[in-house]
C-alpha cells in the first residue's frame, strides 16, 4: 500500500455507515489519519472548527441533506477536498462543477488515484 | 283579388261547394281547376279534404256566422303528402242569398319542419353541453355566462344561481380574474376565432391550486363564446409523483450497490479464508434482501421492529417462544432505518447462531423494546438479551459483526449502541431519536 497519506487528517462525511467504513479503511491503509467518520452534516463542522484538518471526503446527498454548506466552509479555509456521488456530473452545482469526485461504487484503483491527485502533494 | 296572392284560397257556397279557387290553391295542393270549381269541398281530389276536423270547424263557422282564425290543421294528403296548414275562415256577405265563405290556407309545413329542427338541435346542444365531462362555459360576446355545464359547477364548486348572468370574471368572488384568461378572452380569440390546450395554472381560493387546459371557440353565428375546461391537475401530480418515484428508485439502486461494495470489502478485509468469506457474505446480502423485502411489501414502506426482528431469526431456523421472545410496541421505521436496524439484528443473530443462545440447547433471546420521550424527541430503546450461555472468563474477539452492530446505527440515526457480555450472555442496548413522521 502506497503510504502517501502519512501525517493527514481526513474528514469523511458519508451517511451509510458501510461505505464509510470502507473509505475510512482505505484512507488509514494509506497511511492517513480518519476524522470520523460522520454520517451527518450537523456532526461534520466539529472536526472542521478544531483546526486540525488536511482534507475531507464528502458524499453529496445525506439522508434529506446535501454536503454542500461543509463544501463552501472547507473551499473558504484553502481545505482540499473531494466529493463522492452516486450521480452523473449533472447535478453538482455550478461553483463546485470543477471540484474532483469519485463515482460511487469506485474501484480502488480510482479512489488511489483521486485521493493521490487531491490529497497526495499535502 | 284571390288571384293577385299567392296563398291558396277557396270561396264556398252555403252548400260548401266551391264558387272560386285561385291559382295558388290548385298549384298548391295539385288539382286541377274544372275537378274542383262546382265541387264540394269533400269531394275534392278523391275526397282529400273531407277532414273531420275541417268539417266541423265549417260547420261551426256556417251556424253562429263568427269567423276562424289560423286554425290548425295536419292533414296526410294523397298527392302532396303530410302538411300543417292554418286555415282562416270568414262570411264573405253576397247582396242576395246565403253568405259564402272565405277560405284561406297558410301552409305552415316547412316553417314547423325548421322549427322543430332548431329546437331538437337547441336541446341536443343543451344535451351534449350537459353531458360533456369537461367543464363547459358559454358566454356572450361581452364575457357574461349565458350558461354554465353541471361538470363546472362540480368542478369549481360554485351554484347555477351565482354562474348564470354574470361576468365571468365576477364569478366566485373573482377568482376567475386570471390575467392568463383575460388575456385569451380578451386578445386572442378577438383576432382568431380558437385557442387549444392553453395550460393555465391558478389558485383557486375554494379548491386551491389547479392546472387547466383551456379550449375556447368563437360561435360568431350565434355572438357566443364557448369555454371548455380540462382539469388536469390530478394528471400532472401523477406525473410528478412518478418522476419522484423514478428518481428515489434511481437512488435506491445505486445505494444497495454502494453497500453491496463495501459489504464485500468489509466481509473480505474480515474473513481468514475464502469460504469464510462467501459464507459471511452471502449471509450479509441475504440479510439486505430481507430488508428490502420487508420495504417492498409494506405499503407505506413503513417496517415494523417486530417483522425485521422475525424475519432475521426465522432465517437462521430460529422459533419463537422455544428459542426467542419479543415484547414492544409496535414501532415502525423507514426503509433507511430499517435497512440499518436489520444489518444490527442480523449481527447480533449471527452471534448468536455461531457462539451465543443460538449455539447451544437451553439458550433463549428476549428482546424488549420500548419509546421514550426525551428532550422533545421520540427515542427506541431496545433491548437485546441472551440468556443461558456460559461466558469465558475473556470477553469474545470483536469482529466486523460487533463494530457493525456497536457503530452502524449510532453512525446512521445518531443515539448509541452497546455490545456487553454477561456471564450467561451477551447484551445489546440500542436507543435512538425516531424522527417524526
Amino acid at each position: 500500500m502506497p503510504q502517501f497519506l502519512v501525517g493527514q487528517t481526513i474528514l469523511v462525511l458519508e451517511d451509510e455507515y458501510l461505505v464509510a467504513l470502507d473509505v475510512s479503511e482505505t484512507i488509514e491503509q494509506w497511511g492517513g489519519q480518519v476524522a470520523g467518520p460522520v454520517g451527518r452534516l450537523s456532526q461534520a463542522f466539529v472536526p472542521l472548527e478544531s483546526n486540525g484538518l488536511d482534507g475531507a471526503v464528502l458524499d453529496v446527498s445525506l439522508d434529506g441533506d446535501t454536503s454542500y454548506p461543509l463544501a463552501d466552509a472547507l473551499a473558504e479555509k484553502g481545505i482540499p477536498f473531494l466529493f463522492m456521488t452516486g450521480y452523473g456530473s449533472a447535478t453538482l452545482p455550478e461553483r463546485f462543477a470543477e471540484k474532483p469526485r469519485l463515482t460511487k461504487p469506485f474501484s480502488d484503483l480510482a479512489a488511489e488515484r483521486l485521493f493521490q491527485e487531491v490529497f497526495g502533494a499535502g | 283579388m284571390l288571384e293577385t296572392t299567392s296563398q291558396p284560397f277557396l270561396v264556398l257556397d252555403h252548400e260548401l261547394r266551391v264558387e272560386k279557387v285561385n291559382r295558388a290553391f290548385l298549384h298548391q295542393f295539385r288539382v286541377a281547376e274544372r275537378d274542383t270549381r262546382g265541387h264540394t269541398i269533400h269531394e275534392l281530389g278523391n275526397g282529400q279534404w273531407d277532414i273531420p276536423e275541417l268539417n266541423r270547424l265549417l260547420h261551426q263557422v256556417q251556424a253562429d256566422g263568427g269567423a276562424v282564425c289560423d286554425y290548425r290543421v295536419e292533414h296526410e294528403f294523397e298527392q302532396i303528402g303530410k302538411r300543417v296548414m292554418l286555415v282562416n275562415a270568414n262570411h264573405l256577405s253576397r247582396p242576395a242569398g246565403p253568405d259564402n265563405l272565405l277560405l284561406a290556407f297558410n301552409d305552415v309545413t316547412e316553417r314547423e319542419r325548421i322549427q322543430f329542427e332548431l329546437e331538437g338541435r337547441t336541446e341536443f346542444a343543451e344535451k351534449l353541453i350537459d353531458s360533456v365531462r369537461e367543464a363547459l362555459i358559454v358566454m356572450d360576446w361581452d364575457l357574461r355566462v349565458q350558461s354554465a355545464n353541471q361538470s363546472f359547477y362540480e368542478s369549481f364548486g360554485v351554484e347555477q344561481a351565482e354562474t348564470e348572468g354574470r361576468l365571468i370574471y365576477e364569478l366566485g368572488n373573482g377568482q376567475w380574474d386570471i390575467p392568463e384568461l383575460r388575456r385569451l378572452l380578451e386578445e386572442v380569440l378577438p383576432n382568431g376565432d380558437a385557442f387549444d390546450d392553453y395550460l393555465v395554472e391558478h389558485e383557486f381560493p375554494t379548491i386551491g391550486r389547479r392546472a387547466m387546459l383551456l379550449n375556447g371557440r368563437r360561435l360568431d353565428h350565434l355572438n357566443l363564446i364557448l369555454l371548455a375546461i380540462r382539469d388536469v391537475t390530478e394528471e400532472q401530480n401523477a406525473a410528478a409523483r412518478q418522476q419522484a418515484m423514478m428518481g428515489e428508485l434511481r437512488h435506491r439502486v445505486k445505494n444497495i450497490l454502494n453497500n453491496v461494495r463495501a459489504l464485500a470489502v468489509q466481509t473480505w478485509r474480515s474473513s481468514d479464508d475464502p469460504e469464510s468469506f462467501i459464507q459471511a457474505f452471502q449471509s450479509r446480502i441475504g440479510a439486505l434482501s430481507r430488508a428490502q423485502d420487508l420495504v417492498v411489501a409494506s405499503p407505506t414502506e413503513a417496517v415494523s421492529i417486530r417483522d425485521i426482528v422475525r424475519s432475521e431469526l426465522v432465517a437462521v431456523g430460529a422459533e419463537e417462544g422455544r428459542h426467542y421472545s419479543i415484547d414492544g410496541p409496535d414501532v415502525r421505521l423507514t426503509p433507511r432505518n430499517a435497512q440499518a436496524f436489520a444489518m444490527t439484528i442480523h449481527e447480533l443473530t449471527t452471534n448468536a447462531a455461531k457462539y451465543g443462545a443460538l449455539s447451544v440447547d437451553g439458550g433463549r433471546i428476549d428482546m424488549t423494546w420500548k419509546m421514550d420521550r426525551r428532550d422533545g424527541e421520540d427515542r427506541l430503546c431496545f433491548r437485546w438479551r441472551e440468556s443461558g450461555v456460559q461466558i469465558a472468563e475473556r470477553e469474545p474477539k470483536r469482529g466486523f459483526g460487533s463494530k457493525v452492530i456497536e457503530e452502524s446505527l449510532p453512525h446512521m440515526l445518531g443515539g448509541s449502541a452497546r455490545l456487553k457480555f454477561h456471564r450467561d450472555g451477551a447484551e445489546c442496548l440500542v436507543e435512538y431519536p425516531i424522527p417524526p413522521d
